[in-house]
């Protein structure tokens, strides 16, 4: 009997457990030859194939298709009720929901009178970007518009997952420190815009906006800073002439 | 946990590569992380032995092995090991580093039975 499988070409009874999806073992027995083979492939190269598929269909419909990443709370969907009422008449906007469960965040921009669909990923803690094509699919979407890609609350995966997205928005809200970005360096990295959400807030706390800008540009030096409040409204007119912008930057 | 997608997609492409090779044993994979890539070598390890487990790769052995990351002074041009987004540069403290390598994340190789 052979050591490594348990295979027997003497008498008696064989039971071989095949692994299922490999081929059959064979038995001419100069047996058991081992090869190493090459084979480099990128972990995340069916990810990024497909994100790359996203990216081309937006980019020849020119829609500007941005992935909001922050941790939990820190404002996003706030932030997307906002933009969709103050910019519907200007631009046709819509939203991919991403949330472990619930249609809650889905609603909430429902009610708004845009374009949505929910994603639940269950126990995924971020969209890939399989999810993402699938839920495009589903989506009726203007050319030359807008699709914001709300991803899970989570500071670490979602940077890794290409969607497709033209850009990573990261949003930080000030009631959650301003060392976010150091603690969280490869989101703030992948990122090229940061909003620094609820500064209706800042007479309460002790938030340091400009420590925070430094920590931020020390992993990621050109990292975009944007400060409002989706409450009061304060400074979300640069956010609006950013999208615009980058908007209008897909027709050249 | 990305680390838990990350094996599930290992797992996946070894398989496939291992049907297409005709193999009928997958004896050890071998995995490349770089330092910067954002990956917990332990955690990938630990989802990599669940995962196979649950699919037939029981004894299948995975080998991480970690690759480190370059970093460049663009101040005095010295060039020294990295392993974070936040280095100093070790010969005149400048930050003004640009860091190469590290990002990789690979199935560099599949040790396979015929
Ligand atoms: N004071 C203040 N509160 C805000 C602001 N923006 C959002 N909030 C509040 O913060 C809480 C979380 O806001 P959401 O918009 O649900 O946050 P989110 O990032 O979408 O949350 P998840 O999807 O659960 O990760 C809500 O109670 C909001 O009302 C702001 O600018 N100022
Ligand atoms: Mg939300
Ligand atoms: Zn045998
Ligand atoms: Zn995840
Ligand atoms: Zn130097």
């Amino acid at each position: 009997m052979c050591d490594s499988c348990g295979c027997d070409d003497g008498s008696g009874v064989t039971i071989t457990r095949l692994v299922p999806g490999l081929a059959d073992h064979h038995h001419h027995h100069q047996h058991h030859k081992f090869r190493t083979i090459t084979l480099e492939t990128e972990v995340l190269a069916k990810n990024d194939a497909l994100a790359a598929r996203n990216r081309e269909y937006l980019r020849r419909r020119k829609i500007l298709a941005l992935n909001l990443v922050s941790s939990p709370g820190s404002g996003k969907t706030t932030i997307l009720e906002r933009t969709i009422r103050d910019l519907r008449g200007e631009l046709a906007m819509a939203v991919i929901e991403g949330d472990q469960q619930t249609r809650r965040d889905a609603e909430r921009i429902s009610a708004t009178g845009a374009e949505v669909v929910q994603v639940n990923t269950g126990a995924g803690c971020h969209l890939d970007s399989q999810m993402v094509a699938r839920a495009i699919e589903q989506l009726e979407l203007h050319d030359d518009s807008l699709l914001f890609i709300e991803n899970v609350g989570n500071l670490v995966c979602p940077a890794m997952f290409d969607l497709g997205e033209a850009a990573k928005v990261v949003i930080i809200s000030v009631t959650e420190g301003e060392d976010k970005p150091q603690k969280y360096p490869h989101m703030f990295r992948a990122a090229t815009l940061c909003l620094i959400n609820k500064t209706d807030l800042l007479p309460y706390l002790r938030f340091d906006v400009t420590a925070c800008r430094e920590m931020a540009a020390q992993v990621n030096p050109d990292l975009e800073f944007i400060e409002l409040s989706a409450v009061s409204g304060e400074g979300v007119g640069r956010w609006y002439d950013w999208l615009r912008q980058h908007r209008e930057g897909l027709n050249t | 946990m990305h680390e838990m997608s990350l094996a599930l997609s290992i797992v996946e492409q070894t398989r496939e590569a291992a049907t297409r090779e005709g193999a009928v044993r997958i004896l050890e994979v071998e995995i490349e992380v770089g330092c910067l890539a954002g990956v917990l070598a332990d955690s990938l390890q630990f989802c990599l032995e669940a995962v196979g487990k649950d699919d037939g790769l029981a004894d299948t052995i995975f080998r991480i092995t970690e690759v480190g990351a370059t970093g460049n002074c663009r101040v005095c041009a010295a060039t020294f090991p990295a392993d974070s987004f936040l280095v100093l540069c070790p010969s005149c403290a400048s930050d003004d580093v640009s860091l190469n390598g590290g990002r990789e994340l690979k199935i560099r190789s599949l040790t396979i039975e015929d």
